[in-house]
């Protein structure tokens, strides 16, 4: 993910959430881009889902900003670490599932060290509980696309 | 002689005429039948399996098989309960004592009063008589269970000797195992619905109890044509259903069918009427890949009476019966026969035809009536680590490939072999053959989550195979002519919603194994490549997309069956989409056969 953004700093809880928004609106660009981009339509189709994920990710935030939700930090996301083994693969247009499904993992790796470097540097608490509860939504978010993987095209292993 | 008495009876009669009977609804008293009697039925319906053996057993026609109320129809579980007529029953406990899961007992309760003669049928278990939970009464002991538990061991040659070459090693049976095995068959057919390609098992173990394997061979043939296949290496779904396996042995079946097809080889063409028929519907088909589906669909194809060319890539056909499968399981010369018999009933091999390069799915659909792609999955899939392409390490399915081509790779002293599922034991056990000292099977999970056959991987322990369990290889790197196989140890994750527990990485459990050659075999696939260039829909998985019911695909006149529609499967799952097709290629065609 775009490491830049991490030097920025943060001083309202709503100032937080808008920044994760744009976060989740980046990503939701990144994949309605590649299906345009990719030559395959099935996985295009893919990267639309990813793509409506995203969106719905938003939503999530959207209504913690308007007060609808409360997030708060479980701490208990099993985490697989797929990502820590696998290479990433490059992004073409002619990528298969199984290397789709490794990209939105990465990003997702991506988001959650971005929130967990956040959460480390922030002074408010206040903040820093969102920050955590952000990496959370992550995590749940990457262990969803790891499950995916895991029943897909780890069957043997 | 007249009497008086006789004269003056009936007056004495009427005399009690305006009295209280003396008939009651109980007995004053009530007695419980002592601790061993034998009263009405009680049925554990957590145990009951529906198989009917009580039915079939009962003397007096005295137990039916009907459905219950909630209780809904499984694998290994007709969905069945018995109901007892307690007009007709004797008591005599026979069904208790048959009962393979023994669900069924009875009570000591033998005393019921119903002012509605409809209750004398009831499901014990279901319908509620009093005494479903009562401890006392008749159970079957050990000693008067009517069948046999143990099963019939297949003779193989020991575990040293076979460790030395391909040879097979399953011997198979003699006609007194064979017989043996045979009569410890209820006939309850549970099997059959179990089976993917639901061959009628109970009908022919009951040719081979007969002594007529004739008919046994043309039984098998009604539903699979790799018979003799499968009788050495079928995943036997039909013995996981087995009721016989709940207390004891599942009956062998897998080991029955090969006692067919080895006693009938000589008579095969004839019994089965094997001959290049003329093609009576004028139709012509085209088949798309010579492995188990594709071979099954042309050989009920040609009986359906239609004209079947099929295509294939490589030199040989079959597929990975014949590419994936070492000799030692499935010899290669077994699967040829077998293959030749499919061959002579009038199918037209071509081999060594590319499709995509040499001819276009879209070109046969002009040129046949009707296509059916059967290609397989049979690319191994890849895991992305580092150092997957260093030279010594390979792919599984390519390493299998090699060897049944006749190849002899030398891998070294020592092996590393990644993963769980057959094509790692077929591969961990072919290193053992190819003279490797230590070959290890490295698996992310635990032994019960490994998809390997239970006998498999008790085989490969035997041939001196080692095994660590969760444990998954992170990175590769060469160390002069060694690989170094870094890898990192797994626990198991709580259950998820779906019930499974999955690996998660233990941090700073990092260590090394150093081995000559590490094999990849984790799974197979779908080309994607030949599955684009087909223009036929398919699935992210590469997988062709198809009407479940009829395997039709997107584009009309194409159908799609086994592994590369299913993805990676068993060969008797791709025989059953094989015999699917040509029944709805039939049909597409009118049913002209």
């Amino acid at each position: 993910m775009h490491g830049k953004e991490s030097f920025r700093t943060f001083s309202t809880i709503k100032e937080t959430l808008e920044f994760a928004i744009s976060m989740e609106e980046a990503s939701y660009r990144f994949y309605t881009e590649w299906a345009g981009k990719t030559g395959n339509e099935v996985i295009a189709a893919v990267f639309r889902e990813f793509a409506a994920e995203e969106l719905r990710h938003k939503k999530l935030i959207e209504d913690v900003r308007a007060g609808k939700k409360e997030l708060k930090a479980r701490h208990d996301v099993e985490d697989l670490k797929l990502a820590d083994r696998y290479v990433k693969p490059q992004m073409t247009d002619s990528m298969s599932y199984q290397d789709a499904l490794l990209v939105a993992i990465d990003r997702e790796v991506a988001a959650i060290a971005l929130y967990e470097h956040l959460t480390a540097f922030c002074v408010e608490e206040e903040l820093c509980l969102v920050f955590d509860a952000l990496a959370d939504e992550e995590k749940k978010h990457k262990l969803k696309l790891e499950k995916i993987y895991d029943d897909n095209f780890m069957r043997e292993d | 002689m007249w009497k008086l008495r006789d004269m003056i009876s009936p007056f004495y009669a009427w005399k009690r005429a305006f009295e209280k009977p003396f008939t009651i609804r109980k007995p004053l008293v009530e007695r419980d039948g002592p601790p061993l009697y034998r009263g009405f039925h009680t049925n554990d319906l957590g145990k009951c399996i529906g198989c009917g053996s009580c039915e079939e057993i009962c003397q007096n026609a005295a137990i039916d098989m009907r459905r219950a109320e909630g209780i809904e129809p499984a694998h290994g579980d007709s969905g069945l309960r018995p109901a007892i007529d307690y007009g007709r029953c004797c008591w005599c406990a026979l069904c208790v004592d048959i009962c393979p899961t023994a669900s069924l007992g009875m009570s000591n309760k033998y005393n019921w009063i119903s002012d509605t003669g409809e209750d004398w049928a009831f499901t014990p278990g279901v319908d509620d008589g009093g005494w479903n939970e009562d401890e006392l009464g008749y159970t079957r002991a050990e000693c008067a269970w009517l069948l046999d538990p143990a099963g019939q061991k297949m003779p193989v040659v020991g575990a040293d000797e076979r460790r030395k070459n391909f040879e097979e090693m399953a011997l198979g049976y003699g006609g007194d195992s064979a017989m043996k095995e045979a009569v410890r068959c209820l006939d309850c057919g549970l099997c059959v619905e179990a089976c993917p390609t639901h061959m009628d098992v109970p009908a022919y173990i009951r040719a081979i109890r007969d002594g007529d394997l004739d008919e046994g061979l043309r039984l098998l043939y009604d539903t699979n044509p790799f018979s003799e296949s499968c009788g050495r290496i079928c995943t036997a779904k039909c013995q996981d259903a087995c009721a016989l396996g709940h207390l004891g042995e599942p009956i062998m079946i897998r080991w029955l069918k090969r006692y067919i097809t080895d006693n009938t080889l000589d008579s095969r063409y004839e019994v089965l009427g094997i001959e290049k028929r003329a093609r009576r519907t004028g139709r012509k088909i085209a088949v798309v890949g010579a492995g188990p589906s594709g071979l099954t669909a042309a050989f009920y194809l040609a009986r359906f009476g239609h004209a079947v060319t099929v295509f294939e890539r490589s030199e040989k056909p079959g597929g990975m019966l014949r590419t994936g499968i070492p000799d030692y399981r499935l010899p290669a010369d077994v699967l040829q026969r077998e293959i030749d018999v499919i061959l002579d009933s009038g199918v037209e091999l071509r081999c060594g035809v590319d499709i995509g390069k040499d001819t276009t799915v879209s070109k046969l659909r002009q040129e046949y009536d009707a296509v059916y792609i059967s290609v397989g999955a049979q690319e191994g899939s890849s895991m992305p680590i580092e150092g997957i392409d260093l030279p010594r390490v390979l792919v599984g399915v390519d390493l299998l490939a090699r060897i049944a081509a006749g190849e002899r790779p030398s891998l070294g002293e020592s092996v590393a072999v990644i993963g769980g599922g057959n094509t790692a034991m077929d591969v961990c056990r072919s290193a053992v053959r190819l003279g490797a000292d230590k070959v290890t099977v490295l698996y992310r999970r635990t032994e019960k989550e490994m998809p390997a056959n239970a006998e498999e991987i008790e085989e490969a322990r035997e041939e001196g195979v080692e095994f660590e369990f969760l444990v998954s290889p992170v990175k590769i790197t060469e160390k002069g002519d060694k690989l170094d196989v870094e890898c990192q140890r797994m626990r198991l994750g709580e259950p998820d919603d779906s019930g499974r527990r999955r690996p998660v990485p233990i941090d700073g459990s990092e260590f090394t194994v150093t081995v000559d050659t590490c094999v990849m075999a984790v799974g197979q696939q779908v080309e994607g490549s030949f599955a684009t260039a087909t223009g036929v829909k398919v699935t992210r998985w590469n997988t062709f997309h198809v009407d479940g019911d009829t395997l039709v695909t997107d584009t009309e006149g194409v159908f799609a069956g086994g592994d590369c529609e299913t993805g990676p499967d068993d060969a008797i799952r791709a025989i059953a989409s094989g015999k699917k097709a040509a029944w709805f290629i039939n049909e597409y065609l009118g049913r002209d056969g």
